[in-house]
């Protein structure tokens, strides 16, 4: 059972070398896509136990730096990219001062997130030299690794993996860390936890910053896969639904969680698209029922089901 | 370069029926031709008008002996639907590539077209646009998009040119200008062009009022119509606020000479008519339309509402022409090589086509003899008043008052 | 600017406040007496919409007086989705409670989507063209009659509340759930006549919006973050607070559009949230609570 993760990697990394479908290695990309914005929007969501419902605001600020440096003044996306992060932890430390020093939780921290996307959305449309409602175009260079664009989605699909992994990898370093305690220690209970000593204040904005960063990086790298961001897609409430259903479903708080939920709505999505031609917009449909069960009878996704199994068995 | 097509078993999810075309032959039976149209989602219903106008257009070319050249060639059409979003028309044009399609057509909105002619151009696929409008698509330096209908910036100065004539044909002392536009891309654009050519025609721009295209309210910008004393008042929007404009201005009595509109969201359709009726009467708007002195062209709109119970709409017409342009390229190329296609596409030369105007492609792929009509709503009839070439009825103008009439 | 079509521009906004404060009564009554904030508030008033918008359509029936079958269906609604899908997650952490109405927004807005397309609807009665006129200004009847709709919808719930039993059961159960239940009040059927309530006013709002707003799958989403932004100005479970900050919002929304265009505006709507949020969460009329 221990090698399975190591199994499945492997697996992952031979999978475009044997398959020819444009369409399969795509949609994996796109699977290992949402799993590693998910895994962003976890850290902050499942371990520190604060629900945004606006993480499409750091998405959209690295998808919109990213390409706008590339556009503007000629600057690489694999430089813009950190640039859309830097500038996205930003934005989380601000939103993330305002909402933790006056006490926002639960619902009312859910809803202020939604807003602030709201207003880079809508700032977004209306502002002209960002491309407004139309958004921006990456010009294409054709096969041009040194500018983040490619003529295989091979490279794209290699690149998410990698950038998955790594993220996988410093969650799980971040659960067994003294930062990680503090911030289960907080999403249990935060009065107790200030009680012991913790600061809850300094541990969320740290987690905010990174779950900014990530999902900063995250939508850079969709700007490149897809050669196009607009406000919708960049800020929108349908994308930060789509950043948290994944993690939700897969188990919040859980390394494993986002990738479990991304397989699994993935494959439910392309499946339903598939059997079900002229109704695709049923998995949408199906997403909301999965989400409404998943609450009453998973209310800590798949991973926690699989871990009270584990326990039992 | 593609000269040898890939077998591919599909992926599980993979809709559609494939084609099989295992290595390339001389005479194939069925050439592969790719669609992507948004069948779902939020443009659902001109999708789907134009996938029946492809279809329409596919069955009457098969019924008549397919692609002689190829040996009477049937047309197979694999039609996937995009459900109206970028991300998923990009995988919709992967899915067509893998399936070895010959060409692409479709996907009818710009902002759809933006991502699938750049997929088609990585893959070097020719894709004949349907509707598609944005100057844009064209200014990219592709080779693989060709676009046989107008662009917005044409049919912004077409519109422009014929206001121009009608007020100097009947000497009309109509001189101030409203534009109400949606703030996106399509909106502000079209209200630029409009603000540059209009004193052209020595018209003044009085107002330009941006409005969200999500808004459910324009009682603000038709008070601000009717402070400005507007004569004309020029909408470039979408069906929900165009149809809102209309209905907003004659609750509140705002009576103008008239609303003539650039590629109007609710302009030259039946559909819009049938939602508020007398309201549409005398409306006017410069959109694409069919070649009224064309042959063949009753009985071809006659045959499509037999067969998809629709009257004409320019969406069906465009996505149906666009068949025929590629028909016409598939049967000079003589070969289903996607380059040898391309190149056929790039020296197209055709006349009296249900459009009104003939097709050709210029080196950005845009057909530059394409061009807009301006229709008016009369007697809850849509009729072609300008150019005269191909006017079916004298326009009115001014519009008679609201008050008397709804 | 003339004083015209400042008045003109006031008056709307007072009348689409109306509307506005009628819509977050609703979600407030719902947060006041269960703390749920219902994000399916605005799905569940775009069905009601499409039913009254196709009794029309199909039946003839003027949206008005169809609330007589939307209005109880409004309220069956919501009592069911109350027992089905809420319950259960009562006494779930909160994020559980939000995700919950999450799904269920997703739910209904997509199974409307597949339902009825997304074209926008349109519904033309015999006076939607009408007007009243008021010295410089013409009011618009439609605006008027939802106006005057929404005040008389708010009138009755305040009255139920204040003076029947069940409307004082449901200020208990609101005030003290525990304590209610040992004096034998019946909470979860308390709840779900709440639940029921809230959708009923929601209906009843949309069914009044039909004659002058387009239909489409989408209108409940812009809709709700309006409800939202004036539940929380008004205080979330304060009946007051939704009827002040429902008129509030739509003055500033309407005087707003007049001198700042269109999107703009939002900007300013969100920017009052968020201050609301961080400043008064308990809202501008609102009690602070635990």
């Amino acid at each position: 059972m221990r090698r399975l993760p190591l199994l499945l990697l492997a697996a992952a990394l031979v999978i475009p070398l044997l398959v020819r479908s444009e369409y399969l290695i795509g949609t994996l990309t796109l699977i290992y896509f949402f799993a590693f914005v998910g895994q962003g929007w976890n850290i902050l969501g499942g371990y520190a136990g604060q629900f945004s419902f606006g993480h499409a605001l750091f998405f959209g600020i690295g998808a919109y730096t990213s390409s706008l440096l590339f556009v503007k003044a000629g600057l690489t996306p694999w430089v813009g990219m950190w640039c859309g992060a830097a500038l996205a932890v930003l934005v989380g430390l601000v939103t993330g001062h305002l909402s933790f020093r006056f006490g926002l939780r639960g619902a009312y921290f859910a809803l202020i997130m939604l807003a602030f996307a709201e207003i880079f959305r809508v700032a977004a449309t209306n502002l002209d030299w960002v491309g407004g409602s139309f958004g921006i175009l990456v010009p294409l260079r054709g096969h041009a690794p040194a500018l983040f664009q490619f003529g295989d989605k091979r490279y794209f699909y290699y690149i998410i993996l990698v950038m998955l992994v790594a993220a996988c990898y410093g969650v799980r370093r971040l659960e067994n860390s003294k930062l990680g305690y503090q911030m289960a220690a907080i999403r249990e209970n935060e009065s107790a936890a200030e009680g012991l000593g913790v600061n809850a204040y300094q541990v969320k904005l740290t987690a905010m910053a990174l779950s900014a960063g990530l999902t900063a990086l995250g939508g850079s790298f969709y700007a490149q896969y897809f050669s196009y961001v607009d406000p919708a897609i960049g800020f929108g409430p349908a994308n930060s639904i789509e950043i948290l259903l994944r993690p939700i479903i897969g188990g919040a708080g859980t390394v494993w969680g986002p990738l479990l939920g991304s397989f699994l709505l993935g494959g439910l999505g392309e499946g339903t698209r598939g059997l079900v031609k002229s109704y695709a917009g049923v998995h949408l449909m199906i997403y909301g029922v999965i989400l409404m069960g998943a609450v009453v009878f998973l209310p800590h996704g798949v991973m926690g089901w699989l871990r009270q199994r584990g326990r039992r068995g | 370069m593609i000269t040898r097509r890939e077998f591919v078993k599909g992926a599980a999810a993979v809709t559609g029926s494939l084609g099989f075309p295992a290595v390339l032959r001389a005479q194939p039976k069925e050439i592969l031709v790719g669609e992507t149209h948004p069948l779902t989602g939020g443009l659902a219903r001109e999708g789907n008008l134009g996938k029946n106008g492809i279809e329409f257009a596919v069955n009457e070319i098969n019924a008549g002996g397919g692609i002689r050249s190829m040996g009477g060639a049937k047309l197979k059409l694999m039609v996937l639907d995009n459900e109206s979003k970028p991300p998923v028309a990009i995988s919709t044009i992967e899915k067509l590539k893998d399936a070895g399609a010959v060409a692409i057509l479709g996907p009818y909105a710009s902002g759809l077209a933006f991502v699938t002619t750049q997929e088609a151009e990585k893959y070097k696929i020719p894709h004949v646009l349907d509707v598609a409008i944005a100057d844009q698509i064209t200014e990219r330096g592709f080779k693989y998009t060709f676009r046989a209908c107008p662009n917005a910036g044409m049919g912004a100065t077409h519109t422009v040119d014929y206001l121009g004539a009608m007020a100097r044909d009947l000497k009309l002392s109509v001189k101030r200008v409203v534009l109400i536009h949606e703030d996106g891309i399509f909106g502000k654009s079209t209200a630029d062009t409009l603000q540059k050519l209009l004193p052209g025609i020595g018209m003044d721009v009085v107002e330009r009022i941006p409005h969200s295209a999500a808004t459910q309210s324009l009682a603000n910008e038709v008070l601000r119509i009717k402070a400005a004393k507007a004569d004309i008042v020029i909408p470039s929007t979408y069906y929900g606020p165009h149809s809102l404009l209309l209905r907003t201005m004659a609750e509140q009595r705002v009576d103008v000479a008239a609303i003539l509109s650039v590629y109007g969201g609710a302009g030259s359709q039946y559909r819009f008519i049938k939602d508020v009726a007398k309201l549409a009467d005398y409306m006017m708007d410069g959109n694409h339309w069919y070649n009224p002195k064309h042959p063949r062209i009753k009985g071809i709109i006659a045959a499509f509402e037999k067969a998809y119970q629709h009257p004409f709409a320019y969406e069906w017409m465009l996505a149906y022409q666009s068949a025929y342009v590629l028909k016409d390229a598939l049967e000079r190329a003589a070969s289903t090589d996607r380059d040898k296609v391309r190149d056929a596409l790039a020296a197209t030369n055709l006349k009296d086509q249900i459009v009104p105007y003939p097709i050709a492609f210029n080196d950005k792929g845009q057909n530059p003899h394409a061009r807009t009509l301006l229709m008016q709503v009369l007697d809850q009839k849509i009729v072609v008043v300008y150019p005269n070439e191909f006017a079916e009825a004298k326009p009115v103008i001014p519009m008679p008052a609201w008050a008397g009439r709804v | 600017m003339s004083s015209a079509v400042v008045l003109s521009s006031l008056a709307n906004g007072v009348m689409l406040g109306g509307l506005y404060a009628l819509v977050a009564l609703g979600l407030t009554l719902i947060f006041g007496v269960m703390k749920i904030i219902n994000f399916a508030h605005g799905a569940l008033m775009m069905w009601a919409m499409y039913a009254s918008f196709w009794l029309a359509k199909l039946g003839g029936v003027d949206p008005y007086l169809s609330l007589a079958v939307t209005l109880p269906l409004g309220f069956a609604v919501g009592y069911a989705i109350q027992r089905a899908v809420i319950t259960p997650v009562l006494e779930a952490p909160e994020h559980n409670q939000l995700l919950m109405t999450l799904g269920l927004a997703l739910f209904l807005e997509n199974l409307a989507l597949l339902t009825f397309k997304a074209d926008p609807r349109t519904l033309l009665v015999s006076y939607s063209q009408a007007s009243v006129s008021l010295g410089p200004i013409l009011l618009s009847l439609p605006r008027l009659l939802a106006f005057a709709g929404a005040l008389a919808v708010t009138l009755l719930l305040f009255l139920f509340l204040k003076f029947t039993d069940l409307g004082k059961a449901l200020r208990a159960a609101a005030e003290e759930r525990d304590g209610a239940a040992l004096v034998g009040i019946p909470v979860q059927r308390v709840y779900a006549v709440a639940f029921g309530i809230g959708t009923a006013c929601v209906t009843a709002a949309g069914a009044m919006a039909v004659p002058f707003f387009y239909v489409s799958p989408e209108v409940g989403n812009t809709l709700v973050i309006t409800a939202f932004v004036v539940v929380v100005l008004g205080g979330m479970g304060s009946f007051a607070g939704a009827l002040a900050g429902g008129l509030l919002v739509g003055v500033v929304e309407s005087l707003g559009g007049l001198f700042v265009h269109g999107s703009l505006a939002q900007i300013g709507i969100f920017a009052l949230f968020i201050l609301v949020l961080l400043f008064k969460p308990s809202g501008l009329l609102g009690t602070p609570s635990a």
